[in-house]
């Protein structure tokens, strides 16, 4: 650092230029390279084949997974939904169901059908009144 | 550390051949994804002469640097399955390299006290006009040698083999900041090491 504040330091080309000149460079044409190359070669078949038949093996179970998995979670909802709705109480939801769709849509209608029990086999018009007359509060 | 950039290689002056063009690579990629070895021979060709020029820096010896070679395309092909689709291939080769080439000089350390010099003639004489660039190479050994393992692997990958220090960074798996500032620890320190000698050169 001292130097390098005398100016004796020598600049990054000048350091570059001597490590170049200093170091061997890398023999590429004592290097039989067909030779290396099949020397790789004669090895990496056996990989491959070695690597490929455990990577089919895999791909087959990991393709399997990734389709079962999202089926297997789409099921297991339907189930717990069927499982909780099975454990509802139907009849009163029928009943309630049943009831509001009974509903009548006219006061006739609910008049008759209130009257009615009342007075036995009598005629629909005669309960009709009647029906009237006791809702408005009055005796028959 | 982002791998998404292709390694094209700034090639400098020492830099010998630039990495190829990443697009065939990426085809190839997926030929030998599906068990194709002529694909794989294919990738060999294009990416070994780099290969070697890079272990060669690190061991400065041929033999050890075909092995090294050789070894790490092995390697590679094992290990295929741990490239990422999209991911180029030449960083993640050559990261195999150095660190074969790195294993291979620590494991080397133990069994030769010194590498062998490759300049020096069959009755043990250097060449003309050697002596001033052992002496160089001498001081210059010392001081790589005293750079720590990561400082001086970025100095052979930037400095020699003419990668920029993104690309380096992309080997070595680290940030691009943290490859600037090894370089620039590395350069001061061999800087002051050599400034004689390179005053004396100018």
């Amino acid at each position: 650092m001292n130097d390098e504040r005398r100016g004796h330091v020598p600049p990054p080309d000048a350091l570059r230029r001597a490590l170049r000149a200093a170091s061997p460079e890398p023999p590429l044409d004592a290097v039989d390279w067909d030779a290396l190359h099949g020397r790789v070669m004669a090895q990496a078949t056996q990989i491959l084949a070695r690597t490929t038949v455990r990577r089919r093996w895999w791909d087959e179970v990991a393709a399997w997974a990734s389709r079962g998995i999202p089926i297997t979670a789409v099921s297991a909802a339907a189930a717990a939904l069927v499982l909780v709705l099975g454990g509802l109480p139907i009849a009163p939801r029928i009943v309630d169901h049943e009831t509001f769709a009974a509903v009548p849509m006219t006061l006739e209608d609910v008049l008759a059908a209130e009257a009615g029990p009342l007075f036995g086999d009598g005629s629909a018009e005669d309960a009709l009144t009647l029906a009237l007359l006791g809702y408005e509060g009055e005796e028959p | 550390m982002g791998m998404g950039a292709p390694l094209r290689s700034s090639a400098g002056a020492g830099a010998h051949d630039a990495a190829p063009d990443p697009a065939p690579d990426a085809r190839l990629v997926e030929r030998v994804r599906a068990g194709d070895a002529e694909a794989y021979g294919e990738l060999v060709r294009r990416h070994m002469r780099r290969a070697f020029s890079i272990a060669y820096r690190i061991l400065e010896h041929r033999e050890d640097a075909e092995d090294v070679v050789q070894e790490a395309f092995l390697r590679a092909l094992e290990r295929f399955g741990s490239l990422e689709p999209g991911r180029p291939f030449a960083p993640w080769m050559y990261r195999i390299v150095v660190n074969g080439a790195l294993n291979y000089r620590r494991a080397r350390s133990v069994r030769r006290t010194e590498a062998i010099p490759e300049d020096v003639r069959a009755d043990g004489t250097p060449p003309d006009g050697a002596a001033e660039r052992a002496e160089l190479r001498r001081r210059l050994k010392q001081a790589t040698a005293s750079l720590p393992e990561r400082q001086r692997t970025i100095v052979q990958l930037v400095e020699l083999e003419g990668f920029t220090s993104a690309e380096a960074a992309e080997i070595m798996g680290l940030s691009d900041g943290t490859v600037r500032w090894h370089l620039h620890q590395a350069r001061r320190t061999l800087r002051e090491a050599l400034a004689p000698l390179l005053e004396e050169e100018r």
